[in-house]
């Protein structure tokens, strides 16, 4: 057999080395290990948090979301709906009592319908179901055109808007966190 | 691959680092906390590299934590010689691209410095060995003398070494222990001797 080189014995020998030190740690008791990484300047608690997961291990449990939309904008699209209802309900009051002081009508008055889908489609709109509002919106659209430029009405479409292109589709109805 | 539970997946983690922190191990008190840092993230690399390979053959807790530590001293090794050649190849690229602009294949100057460190590497072994037998030699340690002699002749394993020196298996591991601690000796003082030069 040929003799091996320095370089390759001082291979083996670093090898054998390492394989000793490992056995010696192997050895040692919980206590003298964190003893010994402590003398070292480790912390062993410390250290151990940085240790990938033992495989097969549960991950970390994460709070489930029912909505794919980021935190900011669940936010904002939040925000938002609270101003267009408080406005919505702002302008349903003066309606109300306009409505009292006139002399009250026969037969289909537009306006009034239209008032009536708006106030729907607000309640559609604070169950999160967003195609349904938007509609009734369109609906009351049709019926009253002036009245579609009331704040309550700009800001739930808005908010119908928001909602729809963040969740990527107009078939569903994304719910608003918590809810 | 062996799976292993939380609390023996966390004792072999311990375990590791404290091979990693022996194997960085400098007696420079400026230098204390880099080493330490980097034998954590040599440590936390060779984990991550043992759960993305699962290696098959590694089917006890003993062969597991062998490939972790070897993985640790090839990510150690790796870090060093990046570090070491960082400036060197830096300096050879320059120059080397200010005569002949940019070239896909290494360089003269690289080639050239990639044989003077083999030089270098062999060199050290060369004198390292050659003072350890002369230091066995002179402390009459015939057994642990007798163990460098094997492994120049291939003969690795403690049985064969057993064997062929006449003495039991524990002797040859508490030779071991000694030949290493006089080859760490060496290895400073040649590594210091090299940085003085």
């Amino acid at each position: 057999m040929s003799r091996r080189s320095p370089e390759q014995i001082l291979s083996v020998l670093e090898e054998q080395a390492l394989e000793d030190e490992v056995r010696e740690i192997a050895k040692m008791s919980d206590a003298d290990l964190d003893n010994e990484l402590r003398r070292a300047g480790v912390d062993p608690e410390a250290a151990l948090k940085s240790a990938p997961p033992a495989p097969g291990a549960p991950l970390p449990v994460a709070r489930a979301s029912t909505s794919r939309t980021p935190p900011r904008h669940r936010l904002r699209r939040s925000a938002a709906w609270t101003g267009a209802a408080a406005a919505a309900a702002v302008l349903v009051m003066v309606f109300a009592l306009k409505r009292d002081e006139s002399p009250v009508g026969h037969g289909f008055d537009p306006a009034r319908e239209a008032s009536k889908l708006r106030d729907q489609a607000f309640a559609a709109c604070d169950r999160a179901e967003w195609e349904p509002c938007r509609s009734k919106l369109d609906e009351a659209k049709r019926l009253d055109p002036p009245g579609e430029q009331s704040p309550g009405v700009v800001l739930a479409r808005r908010a119908v808007e928001d909602a729809l292109r963040h969740d990527g589709s107009t078939s569903t109805n994304p719910r608003l966190p918590g809810q | 691959m062996i799976e292993l539970g939380k609390k023996e997946w966390d004792r072999l983690f311990k375990e590791v680092l404290m091979a990693a922190l022996r194997l960085t191990h400098t007696k420079d008190e400026i230098l204390k906390a880099t080493h330490r840092d980097r034998a954590h993230e040599a440590t936390q690399r060779a984990f991550e590299r043992c759960l993305r390979i699962r290696p098959a053959n590694v089917d006890s807790t003993e062969a597991l934590r062998v490939y972790l530590v070897k993985a640790v001293r090839s990510e150690l090794s790796n870090a060093y010689a990046e570090q070491e050649s960082r400036s060197e190849r830096e300096a050879a690229a320059a120059i080397e691209e200010a005569t002949h602009g940019r070239s896909a294949t290494a360089s003269a100057e690289v080639i050239r410095l990639d044989a003077v460190r083999a030089q270098r590497r062999s060199n050290r072994a060369a004198r390292a060995i050659e003072k350890l037998r002369r230091e066995l030699a002179t402390a009459g340690d015939t057994i642990a003398l007798g163990t460098v002699e094997c492994i120049a002749a291939g003969q690795t394993e403690p049985a064969e070494q057993a064997a062929v020196l006449k003495c039991s298996i524990e002797e040859i591991y508490a030779a071991r222990k000694r030949r290493k601690r006089m080859l760490e000796k060496i290895l400073e003082a040649l590594d210091d001797g090299e940085e003085d030069a």
